[in-house]
């Protein structure tokens, strides 16, 4: 096989110059990486790798290197590599040669460089800042094709002047199923002619284009074979004087979520964080193909018998909140954990502190779980859609100019529909209006320059039940309660702009206004809270030198709602499920209770030697509620021992205030006079990296709890100057201590997964008790393995495994007959005195991705409790509470997906 | 307790009144259980499904018999005249006159009942989210609260022939009723 060649003449119009990135250097934040057997001696800088950067440097100018005439002449061809410093403007400030090219002397090196020094760039971007960096860049010197040799002796052969080649042959290559260009492919037509191959090679540009001049009239076999797509061939008829134009669609060989992220995650600094990428999250097993559901895999997580709890490091579901993209959310789930309220195409990646978390968020005591939307960067119009045995869903998403970018999804269940169907006329229970869910979400990006990204994201969710029973009493005997409804519903708009002037100074702003409206009635009973909200947040982050930067921001919140409550008080954490006694309903009826909580923050970030970071700071919040400011120091240190071990630790305070019902200003709830809720954080872990694709984690923490709110027998004097139960005071406390630790493996050799494992104790000692008791969800062992592996075509297989002790439960000790209401009463024993079965289970997932030219589509079988282990939970009694036995927990479930992209 | 300044206890206590004979408050009847009674498919029935329904009264019937680790229907007849009519107030606690809540409780000397306790509410709901079509829904028949089902024990875990059937029925302002009677079981299973 021949190259083809052309005069020198000609070269300026038909020579391929072919230039691609063959890795990133970061500079001078980096040092150098190798790459392709390219190497280079570290500079001295932090190496980041290429992939951690939020935007890759984009080609805006191109200069075409002059071929050299000694070259020409010799029909010689060649490769040349540099490496160029392209500055945090884009300009190219520095041209090396890392690889001359095979024929030193002739000028290729020259050529090259005299060229490369006019390119212009988009600068790279790291966190949304433009750095400099370094990019080895890949010069070819191609001769065009020769014209076809004419017969000697032709008419016209001697005096003619030589014919301008003719382009005809053009294509271009895109990745089957996604459409996307590829770039830097060489490729390759030959055919037999008299027995002997013939053949020729062109490499596609940054638009997947290739191009070959005069070629021979006649049949031509086309090879490509680029490095992780399946070998392409096809066969195309060059007929006399037209000109072929293709458009080929190679495969990849795995379409997996994992070989295209590119995230730009914030660096360490937390003594405890996970990340987990959206993409990964979603095929974990187990997760009914919810990205969200992967949090409940992470360490110090506490399984929940109802999915959407969220119990952290031993702390209740309440102590624990909840952002998307730092603006506070009431809820990350429909209906309990069924299913998340963001699709996963809308998500970047998910990021869960379960304790000792930054200064920037506040208002918890438990942990924080930061929902990271998308960095909308799409290079064309695509999307999916979503359909599985509960909802369907779209996505959408497309580029709008070059500095702008909108993306639209929907979605909605219909288990309404099916439910209503399948439950027979003589059912004891009627679907007035079944689980119903919709969630709805519309984000756009604008780039005007490199400095200035703005985002607007708009998203909601609505879920809905009506129930209604044909016999009341088995709901309960003593009030009339024939039906259920219940309605959650949110929405919130974030705008955020982030202002990154150079790699000094960034600031970020983001104000968020939505609605929560949770109501649930039940007969007579009744709660509806409607409350509006708008959030400010701006932190601004400086960065006086090498040794020390600053953090430092303000969090305003704003709330103004109604509430109306008739319930009986509801039951707290400790006490064992019992029936409500509604002969002690109480009325509270509030509108337009407005409410501010401002507060600010600062750290700093203090290096004072290589490898140890220091981050001392704090949060000063005041709740409106209690009237109270509450000064929250916090400090975390990170020491970098070596390349492998990292060792960390952490103290710090954290409050938050009472529920609104606790701290209810009524003569007949709660107590106005309640004060937040404390907790102090400490933890200290090694962190050791074997290889670059394992990393171990073990974490011990401590964490004290004072000034819980608690259920209380003491008296005050009301408003109306009549005395009254004082119902709840600060007289609870609590402890947790444990180990995590977390073995990961990150994907690489088409492997991924981890290892958590948890080992704590979680007690309470409340106002009226004596002695410390159990959490409700203490949990001794809770160990976690989950693992993915990527097989050939497309085919994907994971498994998740869960043995965890069960949850404390309150025995019951016998039963009292009622006669006021013909039942009887269950007499308990000490709380949290029993504990529930071990719990274990296992889930396995299968995808299959199916790729067509255009398009493509997959579906995955989501197997739970594999083994079908009963799981029980809390035993059920006999009516006289003299008997009892296991109930059975989720049986096996199959649960079917299909999504289809484009 | 609180101490007065003349240094006496003074203990107050506050407790709801309800004040049941208001002059805009209609009295009170007790409901009536005018009987007991079970029903049984007739298995042998040829063309078209015939139920056997009996009495459950203080003397069982000799020719009747309840199936052991069966269901059989066991129903409390109550006339619609025991739901009265009184001055009370909504789920919205607007005052109105409404019907009263029934509730039976069933008491079996031996297995087990659907229902510990079935009630009788009629509900018509006046929440915005509900319409008009789920109130109409959300009116449920006394049929429902009045019927039950019975599975008595084997014969190993009860050797007696006969069983205690007892249902109390209240309402919701005080009102009682109570009705027993007996049945003859199958010798087996």
């Amino acid at each position: 096989m021949k190259r083809s060649s052309k005069p020198r003449a000609a070269l300026r119009a038909g020579s391929r110059l072919t230039a691609f990135a063959l890795l990133l250097l970061s500079a001078p934040l980096a040092s150098a990486q190798t790459n392709e057997g390219l190497t280079r001696k570290p500079a001295p800088e932090q190496t980041v790798e290429a992939g951690k950067l939020s935007k890759l440097p984009k080609q805006t100018k191109f200069v075409e290197a002059e071929y050299p005439a000694a070259a020409a002449e010799q029909n010689l061809e060649a490769e040349v590599v540099l490496l160029l410093d392209i500055d945090d403007k884009g300009q190219v400030t520095g041209a090396i040669v890392s690889e001359p090219s095979a024929h030193p002397g002739l000028g290729f090196e020259e050529a090259a460089t005299i060229a490369a020094q006019q390119f212009e760039f988009e600068p790279a971007e790291m966190d949304g800042k433009p750095i400099a960096i370094q990019l080895a860049y890949r010069t070819k010197f191609k001769l065009a094709p020769k014209p076809p040799a004419v017969a000697p002796g032709a008419p016209g052969s001697a005096a003619a002047p030589a014919p301008a080649p003719v382009k005809n042959f053009t294509g271009t290559l895109r990745e089957r199923g996604t459409r996307l260009p590829m770039a830097g492919i060489v490729v390759t037509i030959f055919r037999d002619v008299d027995g002997k191959p013939q053949g020729f090679e062109a490499t596609t540009d940054g638009e997947g284009q290739f191009a070959f001049f005069d070629l021979a009239p006649g049949e031509w076999k086309i090879v490509v074979e680029a490095p992780g797509f399946y070998p392409y061939r096809t066969v195309e008829l060059v007929a006399p004087n037209e000109a072929v134009n293709a458009t080929y669609y190679v495969e990849r060989g795995s379409y997996n979520p994992y070989d295209v992220t590119i995230t730009a995650t914030r660096p360490r600094k937390e003594v405890s964080r996970t990340i987990i990428d959206a993409k990964i999250a979603d095929k974990i097993p187990g997760t009914s193909g919810d990205p969200l559901a992967v949090i409940q895999n992470f360490a110090g997580v506490a399984r929940v018998p109802i999915a959407g709890l969220l119990i952290v490091r031993g702390s209740a579901p309440e102590d624990s909140r909840i952002f998307a993209d730092g603006a506070e959310i009431p809820l990350v789930y429909h209906f309990g954990g069924l299913r998340s309220v963001f699709p996963v195409g809308m998500l970047d990646n998910i990021e869960f502190y379960p304790g000792n978390f930054s200064p920037m968020y506040g208002r918890a005591t438990g942990g924080v779980v930061d929902v990271q939307i998308k960095k909308l960067q799409p290079p064309k119009i695509g999307g999916y859609a979503d359909v599985s045995l509960l909802d369907s869903g779209v996505y959408l998403e497309a580029p709008v100019g070059d500095k702008a970018a909108i993306a639209i999804a929907g979605r909605r269940s219909y288990l309404d529909f099916i439910l209503n169907a399948a439950v027979p006329d003589d059912a004891p229970v009627s679907l007035i209006t079944a689980p119903r869910y919709y969630d709805y979400q519309v984000l756009a990006n604008y780039r005007p320059a490199a400095a200035h990204d703005l985002r607007a994201f708009y998203f909601g969710s609505d879920d809905r039940l009506k129930l209604l029973f044909q016999n009341p009493g088995d709901i309960d005997p003593t009030v009339a309660i024939n039906d259920v409804t219940s309605l959650t519903k949110f929405y919130r708009t974030i705008f955020t702009y982030r202002y990154v002037p150079n790699d000094r100074f960034s600031n970020d702003f983001r104000i968020s206004q939505g609605r929560n409206r949770f109501a649930v009635a039940a007969g007579p009973l009744k709660l509806d809270v409607n409350l509006y909200t708008s959030q400010i947040r701006d932190n601004v982050r400086y960065k006086f030198g090498e040794k020390l930067t600053l953090s430092t921001g303000l969090d305003l919140l704003y709330t103004k709602f109604d509430a109306f409550v008739r319930l009986p008080l509801p039951p707290k954490e400790g006490e064992p499920p019992r029936n409500f006694d509604f002969s002690q309903v109480r009325t509270s009826d509030e509108k337009g209770v407005n409410e501010f909580y401002p507060a600010a923050f600062a750290e700093l970030e203090y290096r004072p030697v290589p490898g140890l970071l220091l981050l001392p700071g704090v949060r000063v919040d005041r709740f409106s509620r209690t009237d109270t400011v509450v000064a929250q120091p916090r400090v975390t240190a990170r020491w970098d021992i070596n390349k492998q071990f990292v060792l960390k630790g952490g103290t710090g305070l954290f409050a938050q205030e009472p529920d609104i019902q606790q701290g209810e200003d009524d003569n007949e709830f709660g107590n106005p006079d309640l004060g937040p809720e404390r907790a102090w954080h400490h933890s200290l872990g090694l962190e050791y990296k074997p290889t670059e694709a394992v990393n171990l984690d073990a974490t011990v923490f401590y964490k004290d709890m004072f000034d819980l709110v608690s259920k209380t027998d003491a008296t005050t004097t009301g408003s109306n100057g009549m005395p009254r139960p004082l119902v709840y005071d600060n007289g609870g406390t609590g402890r947790v201590y444990g180990l995590e630790f977390v073995a990961r493996h990150e994907f690489t050799n088409k492997f991924t997964g981890w290892l958590a494992y948890t080992l704590s104790r979680a007690e309470r000692r409340d106002t009226l008790g004596t002695k410390d008791r159990l959490f409700d969800f203490d949990q001794t062992h809770i160990l976690t393995g989950v693992a993915s592996y990527l097989l050939p075509r497309n085919w994907q297989i994971g498994g998740r495994y869960r043995l965890v002790s069960g949850n404390p439960r309150t025995p019951v000790t016998g039963g009292v007959f009622n006669a006021s209401t013909d039942r009887y009463d269950p007499v308990f024993g000490e709380v949290n005195s029993a504990r529930n079965p071990l719990f274990h289970q296992l889930d396995v997932r299968i995808d299959k991705r199916w790729v067509y030219q255009s398009w493509m589509w997959g579906i995955y079988m989501d197997i739970q409790n594999v083994y079908n282990q009963s799981n029980s939970e809390q035993p059920q009694y006999s009516f006289n509470y003299r008997e009892s036995k296991p109930t059975q927990g989720l049986p096996i479930l199959t649960i079917l997906g299909l999504r289809a992209e484009f | 307790p609180t101490v007065s300044p003349s240094g006496t206890d003074e203990i107050l206590t506050v407790a709801t009144v309800r004040l049941r004979f208001s002059d805009k408050h209609l009295p009170n009847v007790s409901p009536v259980i005018e009987g007991l009674q079970a029903e049984r498919p007739i298995k042998d029935a040829v063309t078209e499904p015939k139920t056997d329904i009996f009495p459950i009264g203080v003397e069982p019937p000799d020719d009747k018999f309840l199936p052991r680790d069966e269901e059989t229907v066991i129903r409390a007849r109550v006339p619609e005249s025991s739901i009265e009519l009184f001055n009370g107030r909504n789920n919205n606690q607007v005052e109105l006159p409404i019907r009263e809540t029934l509730q039976l409780s069933w008491f079996v000397e031996t297995g087990n009942t659907q229902s510990a306790q079935t009630t009788y509410y009629r509900n018509v709901r006046e929440d915005p989210m509900y319409t008009e079509s789920d109130r109409e829904i959300s009116k449920i028949d006394l049929g429902y609260a009045l019927d039950n089902k019975w599975i008595p024990a084997k014969s190993k875990d009860y050797r007696k022939n006969t069983a205690h059937l007892i249902v109390i029925v209240r309402d919701n302002r005080g009102g009682v009723a109570v009705r027993d009677g007996f049945v003859n079981l199958e010798a087996t299973p």
